[in-house]
Formats: C-alpha cells, sequence, structure tokens
C-alpha cells in the first residue's frame, strides 16, 4: 500500500509520470530548438504541484479551519463589532503583486465572515467588492460559477446567505486555482485567512475565555501551516516566513493534553460522537506574546 | 518530421491532462451538493489522483462543539471512495467502510480534535481516479 502524503510521486498513475517526464523533454528540446522558456509569474514552489491540481506541497494535504467558525464564535459569544479590527479596504489599492493580492483576498475573506454576523448593511457589499476586484486581478472571479455570484448580489444583507455564499464563492475560487496549476496562491489566501482569525480572535481572546480557548488551540492548525509555509520560495513573502514560524513554534509549544475515548457511532443518523478531550493551556503572558506575533505578520501582509 | 511528432505528442499530453483535471472538477462539483443548506463550506476543495492501494492524506482541524460533515468521492457514482479518519494517536476513529461506503458521515466533536483522514479507491469498484474530498460544518 501507497501513501499519497509521503510519497507524492508514487502518487499518480504511472502512465501520468511517463507523460509527464515525456512532456518536459520535449519542452526542453522544444525551447533549445526555438526560444528559452517563459519565466513563470510566481516562483516556482518547493514542491510537486500535480496534475490533479491538488494542494500537495511536498505531499502535506491540509486544512484549515474556516475563519467563518471564528468570526461567528466570536459573535455567539455577544463581543461587540469592532470596525477598527478589519482591514481597511482603501488599502487595496497598495496590493500590487499576486502574492499580496492572493494573502488580501483571505483576509478581506475572514473580514467579511466578522462583519456578516452583526448585519452592518453596506459594509456587507464593501467588502465583498474588494474581494470580488481582487480576484479579478487574479482571473478568478470569471471562472466562479455565475450562479454563486448572483445569490451573493441578491443576499448580500442576508447575514446566513453571505456567510455560506462567501464559504462557497472561496471554494470555487479554491477548486479554480488548484485545477490552473496555481495553488501557491490558493495557500496565501489559506494564510492571510487564518492569520485575519488569528488577530479577531486574540482581540477578543482579552475579555473572553471561549476566544482564548479557541486561539490556543490554533496550536494544531500552527502544525499544518508550518509545513505549508516551508514550502513557499517567493521573495514577496521572505519577510512574512519567518515571523509565521515563530508564531507557530510558540503556538506549538503551548502545553497540551489528549485523552482517547471510544467515538459513539449512530447509523441511522449517519453521525459519529468524538468524544476524545483535548486542552491547551495559554496563560496571559503567553497570550501577550502569541498577540504580538499576530500583529506584526499582520501588519507585513495588509501595509 | 520528427518536430511534427513532438507537436502531436504534446497535443495528446496536454489532451490527457486536461481529460483528468475535468474529471477531478466534474468529481469536485458532484461532491460539493453532499454539502447541502444546512452545512457551510471550509472554503477549499481536497483532491489526489489515486491508483491501485494508494492512499490519500489529509489533515485536518476539528472545532469542539461543531458538526462537520465529511463527502468523499471518486468517479460519476457514490461510494467509491472509503475513507478512514484517526486521531493524532492513530487511533481509528471511523471509516465509512463499516457503512457500505456511504459517501458522507456527520462528526459531532467534542473537545477540538486534530484529525488525518485517509482516502482510497474500493478496490471492488476502481483501480485508478480522482479522489475529492469536502468539508463542511453546521450552520
Amino acid at each position: 500500500m501507497r501513501t499519497v502524503t509521503y510519497h507524492p510521486m508514487k502518487s499518480t498513475t504511472k502512465s501520468l509520470l511517463a507523460s509527464a517526464l515525456l512532456f518536459s523533454v520535449l519542452v526542453f528540446l522544444s525551447s533549445c530548438e526555438d526560444k528559452p522558456v517563459e519565466q513563470p509569474k510566481l516562483p516556482a514552489v518547493e514542491s510537486s504541484v500535480s496534475t490533479s491540481g491538488t494542494m500537495n506541497y511536498e505531499g502535506e494535504i491540509i486544512s484549515i479551519p474556516s475563519p467563518i467558525q471564528i468570526a461567528n464564535l466570536i459573535q455567539k459569544n455577544n463581543i461587540p463589532f469592532n470596525a477598527a479590527l478589519v482591514n481597511s479596504i482603501q488599502n487595496r489599492e497598495k496590493y500590487l503583486n499576486q502574492t499580496k493580492k492572493a494573502l488580501n483576498i483571505g483576509v478581506y475573506g475572514a473580514d467579511l465572515a466578522y462583519i456578516a454576523n452583526y448585519n452592518l448593511g453596506q459594509l456587507n457589499s464593501d467588502y465583498f467588492d474588494v474581494i470580488a476586484k481582487l480576484s479579478q486581478d487574479l482571473e478568478i472571479i470569471d471562472h466562479v460559477d455565475q450562479g454563486i455570484m448572483k445569490r451573493l448580489m441578491k443576499n448580500i444583507q442576508d447575514k446566513d446567505s453571505l456567510l455560506k455564499l462567501n464559504a462557497d464563492f472561496f471554494r470555487a475560487g479554491d477548486k479554480y486555482l488548484k485545477s490552473s496549476d496555481r495553488s501557491q496562491l490558493s495557500g496565501y489566501i489559506l494564510l492571510g485567512g487564518w492569520i485575519e482569525s488569528l488577530h479577531l480572535a486574540a482581540d477578543a481572546a482579552k475579555v473572553n475565555d471561549q476566544l482564548m480557548k479557541r486561539l490556543s488551540e490554533q496550536k494544531y492548525s500552527a502544525m499544518s501551516m508550518s509545513k505549508l509555509i516551508m514550502k513557499f520560495n517567493d521573495p514577496q513573502i521572505a519577510n512574512i516566513k519567518p515571523a509565521i514560524q515563530k508564531l507557530c513554534e510558540t503556538l506549538s509549544e503551548l502545553e497540551s493534553t489528549y485523552i482517547y475515548k471510544q467515538p459513539i457511532t449512530d447509523a441511522k443518523e449517519k453521525t459519529t460522537y468524538f468524544t476524545s478531550q483535548t486542552s491547551v493551556k495559554m496563560s496571559e503572558d503567553q497570550l501577550d506574546e502569541i498577540s504580538e506575533q499576530i500583529t506584526a505578520i499582520r501588519n507585513l501582509i495588509i501595509e | 518530421m520528427s518536430r511534427k511528432i513532438s507537436t502531436l505528442l504534446v497535443i495528446a499530453l496536454f489532451a490527457m491532462l486536461n481529460d483528468t483535471l475535468a474529471q477531478c472538477d466534474t468529481i469536485a462539483n458532484m461532491c460539493e451538493r453532499h454539502i447541502n443548506t444546512a452545512y457551510i463550506s471550509d472554503g477549499q476543495t481536497y483532491r489526489a489522483l489515486l491508483s491501485g492501494d494508494d492512499v490519500a492524506e489529509f489533515q485536518a482541524t476539528f472545532y469542539g462543539g461543531n458538526t462537520y460533515r465529511i463527502a468523499a468521492c471518486s468517479g460519476i457514482t457514490d461510494g467509491n471512495l472509503v475513507f478512514r479518519v484517526f486521531d493524532s494517536e492513530k487511533n481509528l476513529l471511523f471509516t465509512n467502510a463499516n457503512y457500505s461506503t456511504a459517501p458522507y458521515w456527520d462528526f459531532y466533536v467534542e473537545s477540538t480534535l486534530q484529525v488525518t483522514i485517509e482516502a482510497k479507491l474500493d478496490s471492488n469498484k476502481s483501480d485508478s481516479g480522482c479522489a475529492v474530498l469536502v468539508i463542511g460544518f453546521k450552520r
């Protein structure tokens, strides 16, 4: 049995591998005869992005929880909306390269999830417009199902619809980027969204235990994010990369416990209950340190 | 002459790769239907090309107090992909192999967990193809 995760090259079928090799040889020969191979728009990612479009950075396929979940938790804990926390829509003009645009699509996506929870009317439209414009710049929006776009426009003021359609929009963009060999941009969107949701959680964690707990649980996502960020060789994130590595290390060092419990399955309801228990400890000093690191990274992303 | 053959081979290769990508996209579109209106997508799709006994491995964090739905698809019909969920200590938490290779399953997570999801083709139904996982959480 072979495992894709640790041996991504082995995961492709033999015919695809042979074809890829043949393709490389042909491209090489062709380039020798005619003209130099055109340089890619973005620096190569240190990985084998597979022909399936899998986000398969050296074999790691990772899932980071949706920023919507943290935004929902903030609202459910009755923490008032704070306009100073979201990235200004005027900042969009600053983002000139693909990396910055992708990172900030993630940031604005997390902000929209936060804003949507407070029924702030026009702000919903303003933030979606920014996401749409940046997505247009990256040629994403033309590949998103027009049905999603129409429903978004129609339901932009309806919290529940907006949250779902915002997620559908990001999934459609993710699908397009992965199937067009631009998985690294998908990774940047994921990273931007993660940092922004941590920024929102860190502020709320100062006054709310639930959010403090949720922030400490980023220890688990930090391990995945650390692996992802290490694969990027983009000079545009050269200053961000060590800061994220440091944050991931700080989060990983938080003390945690895990107690396994046998899951319970209700086959009729097609539901399994995971009853294992985890806990992560984070002191006030650690919260301050982590918050400072998040702020520093966020500033690098949105500046 | 050799130049023409090379060009034809490149065209054939692109056609094959495009076909594979189109296959993955079609499967992803079908799989997304299992994340119905009661669920919100996590904003991503997870894909891998599998052959024979290949296993695709996905890392995920599930927050406590939430219900998640995992949909797992390969091919144009349901029930072609076997998936297993392990905790961080490699304890098997769930496999759809015990439930007629159900194309989706819900998970209520009491306490935040880091899990590994492994997916492989049902060897009785397929020997190669695109595996797609989509994850949603209950509103």
